[in-house]
C-alpha cells in the first residue's frame, strides 16, 4: 500500500489541470465576468473556499442553481432525452477502489454515508479466481424486471434507456427491490436530514429523497441535459468509467473518447450476469493487464475495508 | 503516468510562478499560479483561457474576481489587448477577434502574455504563449460515393507572403454528446491534404455530423481548429420502446384478455348468486305480506 | 315437519351460547383487545418513525409481515377449499364443522391483506393502486384476486347463514335483545324455507362452492407468483403455484382442527364435533402433509443437485444457519401428522390436535424459510458491515403486530360465534334427516371424499361421547 495521501493528492491535481486544459475549446467565445455574491456570514448551505484577489481566504456560497429553469417534472421525466440510448462501460482493469465515484455520487444525490447508489464490490468468483474491484451502479436494463413488477408505474423505462423512479408515485411496496437481481435499489427506511433539501423534486435528480420510497442510481439525466457526464464518471481519477450514447457509438471517460463498439470488441466487454436476460445498459471490461494491484483498494478506513472480510482473498490475506 | 505525458506534450504552455516580492513578506504571501492556453477558433478568432490559483497548505485554491490583463508582446514592445475577470473556478477566457493586430517579431512569431498584478498578500503571476500565424481552410465533398475532407493550409512568410504549410499532421474529430471522437489524422504537405471520411460513423438522429479539423499542441502554430457540418452519418434508429411489454405502461394484449376472461367468468357467477338472493327476498316479502 | 322441529330443538340447545356471556368470555375478549391495542400502538410507531424500527433492511426487504400475509391468506384459502369441496362432494359428516371452516375463510381473508399493508412504505398512497394500476404487476393481480375472493367468500358465507338467520328470527321465545332479532330479520331476507327458496339456496350454494374452490386455487397461485416471477434463486420456481396451494390447505386444515378442538371444549360440542370429524379432517391433513412433503422435497432436491452457485448458497444457509428451523418445518411438521394419522392407535382427538398445532407452526416456519434466507443470499454479495443489513431479525414491533393479527383473528372468531351458532343448525338437522332416511333404507351414504360407513359413525359418536 504505497499509495500515500500525497501521491493521491498529486494525481488529483494533475487530473483537474488536464480537465481544465482540454476543456478550453468548448468554451464559448465570450468573456466571463462573474458577479459573485460574497456572504461570509451565511454558513448554511454549501460553501466553497476561494481566494479573493488580495489573497484573503473567503467562503462563498456555491453557485446558486436556478432549479426551476431546467426543472423536469415527474411527468416530463417519463419521456427520455430524444434519439439517445445511454450506455456505461466500466473498465475493471483500471479500478482500484478509490471510491471517488461513490463519494461524489453521494454528495450530488444528498445520500447519507451508508447509502450508495454506486457501490464498489470486491469480487472473486471462486477461491482460485482473481479478485477485482467492481463498481456497480444501476444497470438500467432494457428488460427491467423492477419495472415489470411495479404495481403503480412508479418506476419506468424511458426511450433513452434510463430507468427512473418517481418517488411521488412510489407506494414503497419494495417489490422492485426483490425483482432486481443486482441489489441496485435502496429503501428510505427513515426520515433523515438528508431527505430535506431545498430544491424541487425531480426523478431526474432523485433529490430530495422521500421516506418510505425506493431510490437508486439514475444515470444523472439532469447532468446529461446540461451536456455534462454523470457524477461518478467525472469523479473517477483513474478514468475507469466511460459513458455515452450507444446510438452515436461514442463513449468517454472525460479523458479519452472512444467508439463504444470498438471498445467492447477490442477489450471483450461483457455484461454482468448476462444469462439472466435483463439486458443491462452497463458493460464491463474484464480486469486483465491491470494498472493496480488489488491491494491498493484497501486504502480506506476500517469500516470500508471490513466490508470485504468474507471475500476468500481477504480471508487468506488475514491468515498470512 | 499518462497525465505526465499529456502535460509534457503541452510545451506551449509556459507556467511562470511569480517571484517573491521580498523576504520579510515571504512568510505571509501566497504564491499564485497562472496557466494559459490559446486556440485559434473556426471563425479565425483567437481564444485565450487562463486559470489562476493560489497555493496554500491545503493545495491550490482558485482565485476569483481577479483581473487578468492580456498583452501582445514582440521585440520588447508590449500592447494591452484587454482584460478578463476570473470566475469561481479561477478561470477566465479572453477572445481576440479576427483581424486584431498582434505584434510579431521578425520570424513572424507573436507572443501573448497574461498577467495578474498581484494584490495584498497574493503575489503576481504571469504566463505567455507563442504562436505563428496559420491559415486553414477545409472543404467537405462527396465524390464517387466517397466522403472526403480537403485541407488547405498556409502560413506567412518573412515578407508577409503566403507560404504553403509543410509536413504537418492534423487530427480529425466528430462531435459526440460529451466530447469529440478522434476518427483519424490527415497529413498536410505542400499546403494540402485529403482525408477519406469513414462511412460507419453514426452521427445524430438525422445522420448529421459536426466535424473538427484540428492542429494540436503544435510547437510553432499552437492550437488551430476548423469545423464543418456534413450529413455523412449512418445513424441507426433509436431505442424503440415496445408498445405492449411487461415493462411498458401498456400491458400485453394476452394479459388483458386473460384477465377479462377470468374476471367475467367469476363475477358473472357472483351476479347470478345475487340475483337469486334478490328472488328469494321477493318471495319472502310476498309470504310476509300474506 | 320433522326437520323443522329438529332445527328448533337444536337451536334451543345453542341459543344459550348466543344469549349469555360469562365473565371468562369478557376476560378473554379484554385480553385479545389488549393484544390488538399493542399491535395498533406498534403500527402507529411504525408509521411515525418509519420502517427503520422493523428488522427489514435493503436486502431482506420483506420479513415476518409477508410471512404472516402468506400464512393468513393460506388459512383463508384452505377454509374455502375445505368447506367448498365438502359441500360440493356432499361429505356426510361436514355439517358441524362447515361453519368453522367458512368463518376461518372470511376472517383470515380480512387479516391477511393487513399484513401486506404493513410492508408498504407509504400507506397514504394506497389509492394509487387503483388510480395508476399496472396489470403487469403481480401485486395488481393480487389486489384484484383478493377483492374477488373476498366478495365470493362473503356471498358463500352469507348463503350458508341465511337459513340460520331465519331460524333465529323465528325462534320467538329467546332472551336476545330486540335489535339483534331485527338484524337477523333483515339478514334472513324473508327466507321461509319454501320449496322454491330451498331449491334456490341449494342451487346457488352449489355453484358458489365450486367457484370458491376455483378462486382459492387461482388466488393463492397468484400470491405464489409474487415470489416466483422474480429472479431470486429460492423463489423463481415453476412449482410455486401448486406448492403454495397445497401448503395453504395443509396449514388451513390444521387451523380448522385446532378451532374444532377449542369450540368443542368451550361450547361443549362433544355431541356434534366428534372424533369422526377430527379423523376426517386429520385425514385431509395427512394427505396434504404428504403432498406438501413431496413438493418441498422436489423443490430442494433439484436445487441441491443443480449445484448452481446461488442455489447452493441457499441450500448451505438452510442447512447451517437455519438447520433447526428447516428440520422442524420440513421434517417434523410433515412427518408428525403422517405418523399420528397413519397409525390408527395414535389417533385421538388430542393427538390429532397436537399434530395440527405442530403442522401450523411448521408451515409458518416454512414460509419464513422461503422468504428470509432467499433474500439473505442475493446475486450480488452483501458487502456491508452493519449487522442488521447482513441478517434479518424481526424486532418486537413486528412480533407485536404478528400477535395483534392473531389476536384479531381470535377476536373476530369469538364475536362471530356470539352472533351465530358455531354449528350450522339447519345444515346439521338436514344432514341428520338424510342420514336417518339412509339408515332406514339401509343404503350407503352418498359418494363422498372420505366415506365412513353409517354404522361406524354411530360407534364413533359413542366413543366421542365417552371422551
Amino acid at each position: 500500500m504505497d499509495n500515500s495521501p500525497n501521491e493521491r493528492k498529486n494525481n488529483r491535481r494533475k487530473f483537474l489541470r488536464v480537465s481544465f486544459l482540454t476543456g478550453l475549446s468548448a468554451v464559448a467565445a465570450k468573456t466571463v465576468c462573474a458577479d459573485i455574491p460574497v456572504d461570509p456570514e451565511k454558513e448554511t448551505g454549501e460553501m466553497v473556499t476561494l481566494l479573493s484577489p488580495d489573497g484573503q481566504l473567503v467562503k462563498v456560497a456555491k453557485e446558486k442553481i436556478n432549479y426551476m429553469e431546467k426543472y423536469i417534472s415527474p411527468e416530463a421525466s417519463r419521456k427520455g432525452i430524444p434519439h439517445r440510448k445511454f450506455v456505461m462501460v466500466i473498465d475493471l482493469a483500471k479500478c482500484k477502489n478509490a471510491r471517488k465515484c461513490v463519494e461524489n455520487c453521494q454528495k450530488a444525490h444528498h445520500l447519507p454515508p451508508h447509502q450508495e447508489f454506486m457501490k464498489v464490490y470486491l469480487m472473486q468468483e471462486s477461491e482460485e479466481a482473481a479478485p477485482y474491484w467492481m463498481p456497480k451502479p444501476c444497470f438500467h436494463c432494457d428488460k427491467p424486471l423492477c419495472v415489470s413488477v411495479c404495481p403503480v408505474g412508479a418506476t419506468y423505462k424511458r426511450s433513452d434507456g434510463i430507468v427512473l423512479i418517481d418517488n411521488e408515485r412510489c407506494i414503497g411496496c419494495k417489490f422492485c427491490m426483490t425483482g432486481c437481481p443486482y441489489s441496485a435499489r435502496q429503501f428510505n427506511w427513515a426520515d433523515s436530514p438528508y431527505l430535506h433539501v431545498d430544491q424541487p423534486y425531480s426523478p431526474e435528480t432523485s433529490v430530495p429523497g422521500k421516506e418510505g420510497t425506493v431510490s437508486k442510481c439514475d444515470f444523472c439525466p439532469d447532468m446529461i441535459r446540461d451536456g455534462k457526464m454523470p457524477h461518478c464518471v467525472s469523479a473517477c481519477p483513474m478514468g475507469v468509467i466511460y459513458f455515452g450514447d450507444q446510438l452515436e457509438d461514442i463513449v468517454t471517460n472525460g479523458e479519452e473518447t472512444i467508439r463504444f463498439s470498438e471498445l467492447i470488441a477490442s477489450r471483450s466487454g461483457y455484461r454482468h450476469l448476462e444469462d439472466l436476460g435483463t439486458k443491462p445498459s452497463v458493460y464491463y471490461l474484464p480486469p486483465v493487464n491491470r494498472q493496480f494491484p488489488v491491494d491498493r483498494g484497501f486504502d480506506h478506513e476500517d469500516e470500508i475495508n471490513q466490508r470485504y472480510k468474507d471475500v476468500p482473498y481477504v480471508k487468506k490475506m488475514h491468515k498470512n | 503516468m499518462s497525465y505526465k505525458s499529456i502535460l509534457s506534450r503541452r510545451s506551449l504552455i509556459i507556467v511562470l510562478c511569480s517571484v517573491m516580492a521580498s523576504l520579510q513578506l515571504a512568510a505571509q504571501n501566497i504564491n499564485s499560479t497562472l496557466e494559459l492556453k490559446e486556440l485559434k477558433a473556426s471563425d479565425d478568432s483567437r481564444i485565450f483561457g487562463i486559470k489562476l490559483t493560489g497555493e496554500n497548505e491545503s493545495g491550490a485554491i482558485p482565485v476569483f474576481q481577479a483581473k487578468v490583463d492580456f498583452f501582445t508582446t514582440a521585440d520588447g514592445k508590449s500592447e494591452l489587448l484587454g482584460s478578463a475577470s476570473t470566475d469561481r473556478d479561477g478561470s477566465a477566457t479572453f477572445k481576440v477577434e479576427k483581424g486584431t493586430r498582434l505584434l510579431k517579431d521578425k520570424e513572424g512569431i507573436s507572443m501573448v502574455t497574461a498577467s495578474f498584478q498581484g494584490l495584498g498578500k497574493l503575489n503576481s503571476a504571469e504566463a505567455n504563449v507563442k504562436f505563428k500565424e496559420i491559415n486553414l481552410q477545409i472543404n467537405l465533398s462527396e465524390k464517387d460515393s466517397l466522403n472526403t475532407i480537403q485541407l488547405q493550409a498556409s502560413t506567412v512568410g518573412p515578407n508577409g507572403e503566403s507560404v504553403p504549410l509543410k509536413e504537418t499532421t492534423f487530427n480529425i474529430y466528430v462531435q459526440g454528446l460529451f466530447s469529440k471522437l478522434k476518427i483519424g489524422e490527415c497529413f498536410v504537405d505542400a499546403g494540402a491534404g485529403t482525408f477519406e471520411f469513414p462511412k460507419n460513423i453514426p452521427g445524430d438522429s438525422n445522420g448529421n455530423l459536426k466535424i473538427f479539423v484540428r492542429l494540436e499542441e503544435n510547437e510553432i502554430y499552437g492550437e488551430v481548429e476548423k469545423t464543418g457540418n456534413a450529413k455523412w452519418g449512418n445513424h441507426r434508429s433509436g431505442f424503440v420502446e415496445p408498445s405492449r411489454s411487461l415493462w411498458s405502461s401498456g400491458a400485453p394484449i394476452w394479459m388483458i384478455t386473460t384477465l377479462i376472461i377470468l374476471l367475467t367468468g367469476v363475477w358473472s357467477h357472483y351476479l347470478y348468486a345475487i340475483v337469486q338472493l334478490i328472488k328469494i327476498r321477493k318471495e319472502g316479502k310476498k309470504i310476509d305480506q300474506e | 315437519m320433522e326437520s323443522n322441529k329438529r332445527k328448533q330443538e337444536l337451536l334451543k340447545e345453542f341459543l344459550p351460547q348466543l344469549e349469555k356471556t360469562s365473565f371468562l368470555w369478557y376476560a378473554w375478549v379484554t385480553f385479545l383487545l389488549g393484544a390488538i391495542f399493542l399491535g395498533v400502538y406498534c403500527l402507529v410507531l411504525q408509521i411515525l418513525k418509519g420502517h427503520i424500527i422493523t428488522g427489514m433492511r435493503d436486502n431482506v426487504v420483506w420479513g415476518v409481515y409477508i410471512v404472516n400475509f402468506i400464512f393468513f391468506m393460506g388459512i383463508s384459502y384452505a377454509g374455502a377449499l375445505v368447506s367448498g369441496s365438502m359441500h360440493l362432494f356432499k361429505t356426510s359428516w361436514r355439517g358441524p364443522i362447515l361453519r368453522i371452516a367458512e368463518l376461518t375463510t372470511i376472517i383470515a381473508l380480512f387479516i391477511g391483506p393487513l399484513y401486506i399493508l404493513l410492508c408498504i412504505g407509504r400507506l397514504d398512497r394506497l389509492p394509487f393502486l387503483f388510480m395508476y394500476p399496472r396489470i403487469q404487476s403481480p401485486i395488481t393481480w393480487d389486489v384484484i384476486a383478493i377483492t374477488t375472493d373476498l366478495f365470493g367468500c362473503l356471498i358463500y358465507l352469507y348463503l350458508s347463514f341465511i337459513r340460520d338467520f331465519a331460524l333465529l328470527r323465528d325462534s320467538g321465545d329467546t332472551s336476545l335483545p330486540k335489535w339483534r332479532i331485527n338484524i337477523y330479520k333483515v339478514l334472513a331476507l324473508g327466507y321461509h324455507d319454501t320449496p322454491t327458496q330451498k331449491k334456490r339456496i341449494k342451487n346457488v350454494t352449489n355453484i358458489m362452492s365450486a367457484m370458491i374452490i376455483a378462486i382459492a386455487i387461482i388466488v393463492y397461485s397468484v400470491l405464489a407468483w409474487i415470489f416466483s416471477v422474480t429472479l431470486q434463486p429460492g423463489w423463481h420456481s415453476t412449482i410455486f403455484g401448486p406448492y403454495f396451494v397445497i401448503a395453504a390447505v395443509f396449514s388451513g386444515a390444521g387451523v380448522i382442527i385446532i378451532l374444532m378442538r377449542v369450540f368443542r371444549s368451550v361450547y361443549h360440542l362433544e355431541k356434534y364435533i366428534t372424533k369422526q370429524h377430527f379423523v376426517g379432517v386429520g385425514m385431509i391433513l395427512m394427505v396434504l402433509s404428504m403432498f406438501f412433503a413431496y413438493f418441498t422435497f422436489s423443490e430442494y432436491l433439484t436445487k441441491w443437485y443443480g449445484s448452481k452457485k446461488l442455489d447452493d448458497n441457499l441450500i448451505q444457509i438452510l442447512f447451517t444457519q437455519y438447520f433447526w428451523q428447516f428440520l422442524f418445518s420440513n421434517y417434523v411438521g410433515t412427518l408428525l401428522p403422517i405418523i399420528i394419522m397413519g397409525i390408527p392407535r395414535f389417533r385421538t382427538i388430542n393427538t390429532i390436535t397436537f399434530a395440527a398445532i405442530v403442522a401450523v407452526l411448521a408451515l409458518w416456519m416454512n414460509r419464513y424459510l422461503i422468504v428470509v434466507p432467499t433474500l439473505e443470499t442475493p446475486y450480488m454479495p452483501i458487502q456491508d458491515t452493519r449487522l442488521e443489513w447482513l441478517l434479518y431479525k424481526a424486532t418486537w414491533i413486528e412480533w407485536c403486530l404478528t400477535f395483534g393479527g392473531v389476536g384479531t383473528f381470535c377476536l373476530l372468531f369469538t364475536l362471530a360465534a356470539k352472533f351465530v351458532p358455531i354449528i350450522p343448525v339447519s345444515e346439521v338437522a338436514d344432514a341428520e334427516l338424510e342420514m336417518s332416511e339412509a339408515l332406514a333404507k339401509g343404503q350407503d351414504n352418498h359418494a363422498a371424499t372420505i366415506t365412513i360407513p353409517a354404522k361406524k359413525q354411530v360407534v364413533l359418536k359413542k366413543e366421542a361421547n365417552e371422551l
